[in-house]
């Protein structure tokens, strides 16, 4: 069976077209990662010489480490109010019917297709007509906004999964329905919660488009870095980006141990 | 075990426009077993449902030992319910959905154990108390949901199709097992089935559905031999159906089936006209020469399957109407496929249906 399905052209151009994809989409983050360890305040490739410095130079750089700190308890305080959202709609939408819930479900999975440049530019309108000038509360809102839909496609995916039988047998022993929901619904959606804080965190610690429009002071980290390479580039920004790299792989990877990414998804 | 009948009184479900039960009527006693026999579509499963809670009765009453339940919210009426594809808790052990019933009642913890450990035992699933239901043979899910139902000592116990999902054999012995079980604990029990077979073997008594009613609810036996119409006589067991024509002289009734030279005389009166005339396919013997009092038709035979316990036969009448022929393995006369031959049966055998119901 082996032979004869490796031998099939088909299946050699697709083994082929994913390997140059893989590569095409991966070279660029290698070459990031290997220039962090320049000798010399050069960001070349390949490196001209070895060195850890422009690691612990990022800690020099007190406004790259307020930057990330911000952008940490950004994305987790829209991180945990969108998962929160999440749970309450995706019950929703699956297991009560009322009218124009498709619509509904179809427009809360909408600021996925609405480009950032608008989604920033359309609440800094905002902000500034109803006079909100909070750097933390400008940027939460947008990144609630950003961050809901993957929460919700998540959740609401394995609540269509799991059998609505299992609740009604709960019911039928004698569980209120709080309690069908806290003792059988919700255990059975746990792995995908950590699925869904994954995407979220991802989402919103990377977001830079929509993020540029609404800093107004203390930058989120993408936004800093920006700010950074624009003055100098040294290879302290490319320290930073291989540690985000590296730590981003160590999460997906841990992700796909303990649940398969590619069940939920 | 307490003993609780059900009276359903004159019960509509409303969905929307669909109407899956129809001002159906059933009583089931305390500690009998009665089957929800019918088609997919015919109400049963609502029904079923209708008793647990889960399906709003439009109108009429549903009551649980004297209890009208109408309205008490499906977890606070006390029933257990097994489902088709088991729903057990798949993030629970056996023994936490065993006990799972006893938890939402407040049990203390002590009793939880002990009675769940005593309900496993009782359905021998001491050995997998630890293991998660889809470590579990289908049979094994079956007995854990059975063991989840009873362990609270229900009013009475909901079957939805419990055995659907086994293969034959097994079928075959949790029918056994399922049966003593119901028994020896004494609970009432209503039973969803599409299985003529299985309501056959398990019920105390059969409702028969259709389209939202109950065409006719009786003990098994009652029900195979005296089909009140002509679809139960179709649904439970197999039916041979002539097109027949009755007239009558001196008090008496002669019936002919039509285009077969086959008159009848009957020893009652009933009204002239057309009439269909069922027989089952067991109740045809073959033979050369008719026994006093039974009826002869010759045909050919079409084909004969054997199948262990008996050899079944599809013979053709001169008219060219097919019959289905069982003949059970200890009968000597058993004629070969393309043979000219003669069937008889029993004037007493023989049930006749006017406008689809059965004439007395």
């Amino acid at each position: 069976m082996k032979t004869g399905a490796t031998r099939d052209p088909l299946t050699i151009a697709a083994t082929a077209i994913a390997f140059v994809t893989l590569f095409a989409a991966t070279f660029p983050l290698f070459v990031t990662t290997i220039t962090a360890f320049n000798a010399t305040n050069e960001t070349v490739f390949p490196p001209n010489g070895w060195s850890l410095r422009w690691f612990w130079n990022i800690a020099a750089q007190p406004e790259l480490v307020e930057a990330a700190a911000f952008s940490l308890v950004l994305a987790v305080i829209s991180s945990a109010i969108s998962i929160s959202l999440g749970v309450v709609s995706a019950v929703a939408l699956t297991r009560k019917k009322f009218p124009g819930r498709d619509l509904i479900d179809a427009f809360l999975m909408s600021p996925l297709l609405v480009p950032q440049v608008i989604l920033g530019l359309s609440f800094l309108v905002f902000f500034v007509r109803i006079g909100l000038k909070q750097p933390f509360l400008n940027l939460l809102l947008p990144h609630v906004v950003l961050t809901f839909p993957y929460a919700l496609r998540v959740i609401r995916s394995s609540l269509i999964r799991m059998n609505p039988k299992l609740e009604e047998a709960a019911v039928g022993l004698g569980a209120s329905s709080v309690k069908s929901f806290f003792l059988v619904t919700f255990p059975q959606m746990r792995p995908s919660l950590f699925v869904a804080i994954f995407f979220c965190f991802v989402v919103s610690f990377d977001n830079f488009t929509a993020s540029a429009f609404l800093t107004v002071s203390g930058a989120t980290l993408p936004v800093q870095i920006y700010f950074n390479i624009e003055s100098s580039l040294d290879p302290t920004i490319s320290a930073i980006s291989a540690l985000l790299i590296v730590s981003s792989a160590f999460f997906v990877i841990v992700a796909d141990r303990v649940v398969g990414v590619e069940k939920i998804v | 075990m307490k003993q609780a009948g059900i009276e359903i009184e004159k019960i509509t479900v409303r969905y929307g426009n669909s109407v899956p039960v129809r001002a159906l009527s059933l009583d089931v006693k305390p500690g009998e077993f009665v089957s929800l026999l019918g088609p997919s579509g015919c109400g049963k499963t609502t029904t079923l449902r209708s008793i647990a809670g889960f399906s709003d009765i439009a109108e009429g009453d549903i009551r649980i030992g004297g209890v009208s339940v109408r309205d008490v919210p499906a977890n606070k009426r006390n029933i257990g319910m097994v489902y088709q594809d088991y729903a057990l808790f798949p993030h629970m052990s056996v023994e936490k959905n065993i006990g799972f019933g006893l938890r939402m009642r407040n049990v203390s913890a002590e009793e939880i154990r002990q009675r769940a450990r005593a309900a496993a035992e009782q359905l021998r699933l001491s050995g997998f108390l630890d293991r998660y239901p889809q470590q579990l043979s289908g049979g094994q899910q079956q007995r854990v949901a059975l063991a989840r139902a009873l362990v609270v000592r229900p009013d009475v116990l909901l079957l939805d199709e419990p055995m659907a999902a086994l293969d034959k054999q097994l079928r075959s012995d949790m029918q056994f097992e399922l049966k003593d079980l119901q028994k020896s604990v004494g609970i009432t029990t209503v039973f969803v089935t599409h299985d003529q077979e299985e309501a056959l073997s398990l019920s105390d008594r059969i409702a028969v559905m259709h389209d939202g009613k109950i065409l006719q609810i009786d003990k098994p036996d009652t029900l195979y031999h005296f089909p009140a119409t002509r679809f139960v006589a179709e649904f439970v067991g197999t039916a041979n159906l002539f097109k027949a024509k009755v007239s009558n002289a001196g008090g008496r009734s002669r019936v002919e089936l039509d285009g077969q030279n086959v008159s009848m005389q009957l020893d009652r009166e009933l009204k002239a006209g057309d009439v269909e005339v069922m027989l089952r396919p067991e109740q045809i013997e073959f033979g050369n020469e008719a026994p006093a009092g039974s009826v002869p038709l010759p045909v050919r035979v079409q084909s004969a399957v054997f199948v262990g316990v008996a050899t079944r036969y599809l013979v053709k009448t001169s008219s060219g109407q097919v019959l289905r022929v069982d003949v059970s393995g200890v009968q000597s006369v058993r004629p070969a496929a393309g043979e000219q031959t003669t069937i008889f049966w029993r004037l007493d055998d023989m049930r006749i249906y006017r406008d689809g119901m059965l004439e007395p």
